[in-house]
């Protein structure tokens, strides 16, 4: 009995067992079918019953629609992963499924929503990393800036500003410590996604995880797949990255300007302010040249001596950057009554709660049928446009 | 030498970021130790150790800014005052050597600790008897003296002084005559940067607020003698 599950998709089922971190003989056990058959189905062999399709969508929490939608064409991708040579061959690939699953949800959304264009400039960078210098990776972090219209202070939102330019971003457990980050241009749309890693870290280090990713985005678009799996040039272009997350963030002049003191005390005062940890303004002080080797090392020392290395001082009052792109569009598309969460669901055949996390979508909010938590509604008879403030005294 | 000839040599060899980036120190750490003694002692035990906690963070922070002058020549060092417990910092660039010292008024005068002494002698000799020695290397180690003289907050008003007793009330650079007695050359930074002593006041501070400020962080009328 091969096909009695029509339009079955084995490549779908490894997909949800990938994303899960569910083995196969760990899957076969909980579902009562043998390991060798788990392995057939992946491998496109056979297909199994109807009821076996039921017990495989319930433990690994995805609709049975998933595994009948067809799986997106195996192309080549340039997937950049923060702290790739640490992380498992494993957690990439969950980590690149989930970035399919947030492809397809933006590609779901844009069928109902014009979403930003696309706007990470092309400043002619080589496509060979080790041309790139780190003066030129600075330039291209200012010119940036002046892409986009922006002066040199501190950035409000780095989420909302990559938004702004078509990046679809995520906040996604990635199921791994080892995995920061990830970012890749979508195919065939050539949209940028990026996934922020939220299994460790502060928002001022999700602040830079961002900030990171879009230097791969901009610095590494033309990079030769080869060339991002060579472990030597992939540790290349993560340095790169990581100073234009440094010169975007922090840019030279006011940030010369605005440091006081080669002190970790004077650096945690600018952090409220410029929203990068104290880490990453010690790094920016020894790249800029303003703090030599013997003062780098004292710093650091002082930095671990504090316990600092565990947690900063102010990441607990630090905002959260959520995402907001996605969430707004699903609200456009629920309010104006063209699809309802159920058809987002059945449509994209993506688990809700998935769904939910890609999107920064309220917990539950699908289940609710694309309502938020508390409805909020205007006063009826509201005395006209103006809030009106009591008089004091 | 007279005052304007010391100015214009001190500032040769000092950097008018290295003063901005002092005064922000000050009042940084006025902040500071008044914010970690409040919040660790009984108020009474605070006041009392106030100042010299105070005393640690500015020397700190003094080597601190030099930390990132590096490149300009600059220099710091720790030295214990002969026969005592007491360290002070020396920041070296040049012929200058800059230390720190509270005083109770702006630009008021300073203990005559022995070290203060002896630096103010060099300035006398280097200052006024024979300039160029300056340059020169004979082994005197004499420098261009200089103190960078900070004072905290005072008001007149009970409600003020309690609310804003984090800051620094002056910061001056002074250059002593050799018997301590008197300053050669006083410089108020807070009046030379007025804009970054501007971007550390309260925010809801008005026009008025920020003048009477400035005002107070002057030296007064009247100059001491010994």
């Amino acid at each position: 009995m091969n096909s009695r599950t029509p339009g079955f998709s084995g490549q779908r089922l490894r997909e949800a067992r990938e994303v899960r971190s569910v083995q196969q003989a760990f899957l076969a056990e909980m579902i009562g079918v043998s390991a060798q058959a788990i392995s057939k189905y992946e491998r496109g062999g056979g297909t199994p019953s109807p009821e076996v399709v039921e017990r495989l969508a319930k433990h690994l929490n995805v609709p049975p629609a998933f595994f009948l939608m067809p799986a997106r064409p195996a192309t080549e991708r340039r997937v950049f992963y923060r702290s790739m040579s640490a992380a498992t061959k494993t957690a990439r690939t969950r980590a690149e499924h989930r970035a399919t699953w947030l492809a397809d949800l933006t590609s779901y959304v844009s069928t109902f929503v014009e979403l930003p264009t696309v706007d990470i400039p092309d400043f002619g960078v080589p496509d060979n990393p080790l041309q790139l210098e780190d003066s030129d990776v600075e330039h291209i972090a200012a010119d940036a800036r002046t892409h986009w219209g922006m002066r040199e202070e501190p950035i409000g939102n780095m989420v909302r500003l990559m938004e702004n330019q078509g990046v679809v971003v995520a906040r996604d457990r990635l199921g791994a410590a080892t995995l920061d980050s990830l970012s890749e241009y979508d195919r065939p749309t050539d949209r940028p996604i990026v996934i922020i890693g939220t299994d460790k870290g502060t928002p001022a280090r999700w602040r830079f995880d961002a900030a990171h990713e879009l230097g791969h985005l901009i610095l590494h678009k033309r990079v030769d797949r080869r060339r991002v799996k060579s472990a030597t040039e992939h540790k290349v272009m993560e340095t790169q990255a990581h100073r234009f997350a440094s010169a975007f963030l922090l840019p030279r002049d006011p940030f010369r300007d605005e440091l006081f003191a080669a002190s970790l005390d004077a650096m945690l005062a600018m952090k409220p302010r410029w929203r990068v940890s104290v880490a990453a303004m010690i790094m920016r002080a020894y790249q800029t040249h303003m703090i030599n080797d013997a003062i780098e090392k004292r710093l650091w020392i002082n930095y671990s001596r504090r316990g600092w290395k565990r947690a900063e001082p102010l990441d607990e009052s630090m905002e959260h950057e959520t995402p907001h792109l996605l969430f707004r569009s699903f609200e456009l598309i629920f309010d104006a009554g063209v699809q309802t969460a159920q058809d987002v669901v059945t449509t994209t055949g993506l688990p809700a709660n998935d769904i939910e996390t890609l999107a920064s979508l309220p917990e539950r909010f699908l289940e609710r049928g694309g309502k938020a938590p508390v409805a909020l509604k205007l006063i009826p008879d509201m005395p006209g446009n103006v809030a009106q403030f009591r008089r004091r005294g | 030498m007279d005052a304007t000839q010391c100015e214009a040599l001190f500032f040769q060899h000092v950097p008018e970021q290295f003063l901005q980036r002092v005064i922000r120190m000050v009042f940084a750490s006025h902040r500071q130790a008044w914010d970690e003694t409040k919040s660790r002692f009984a108020e009474t035990e605070a006041e009392n150790l106030r100042g010299q906690y105070r005393r640690g963070i500015v020397e700190g922070g003094l080597r601190d800014v030099a930390d990132l002058h590096v490149e300009d020549g600059f220099t710091h060092r720790v030295v214990r005052a002969e026969g005592t417990n007491w360290n002070h910092t020396e920041v070296l660039v040049g012929p200058v050597l800059l230390t720190a010292t509270t005083a109770q008024t702006p630009c008021g005068p300073v203990e005559k600790a022995d070290f203060r002494k002896g630096l103010a002698k060099s300035n006398n000799d280097a200052l006024f008897d024979d300039p160029a020695s300056l340059f020169e290397d004979d082994g005197s180690d004499r420098h261009l003296f200089a103190m960078l003289l900070h004072s905290r907050y005072r008001s007149a008003l009970p409600d003020r002084q309690a609310k804003y007793a984090h800051l620094p009330g002056s910061a001056y650079l002074a250059f002593p005559a050799a018997d301590l007695n008197s300053y050669v050359l006083e410089i108020n930074l807070f009046d030379r940067y007025p804009e970054v002593v501007a971007s550390q006041l309260p925010q809801e501070w008005d026009n008025d607020a920020v003048v009477t400020y400035m005002y107070n962080a002057r030296k007064s009328a009247w100059r001491y003698s010994a």
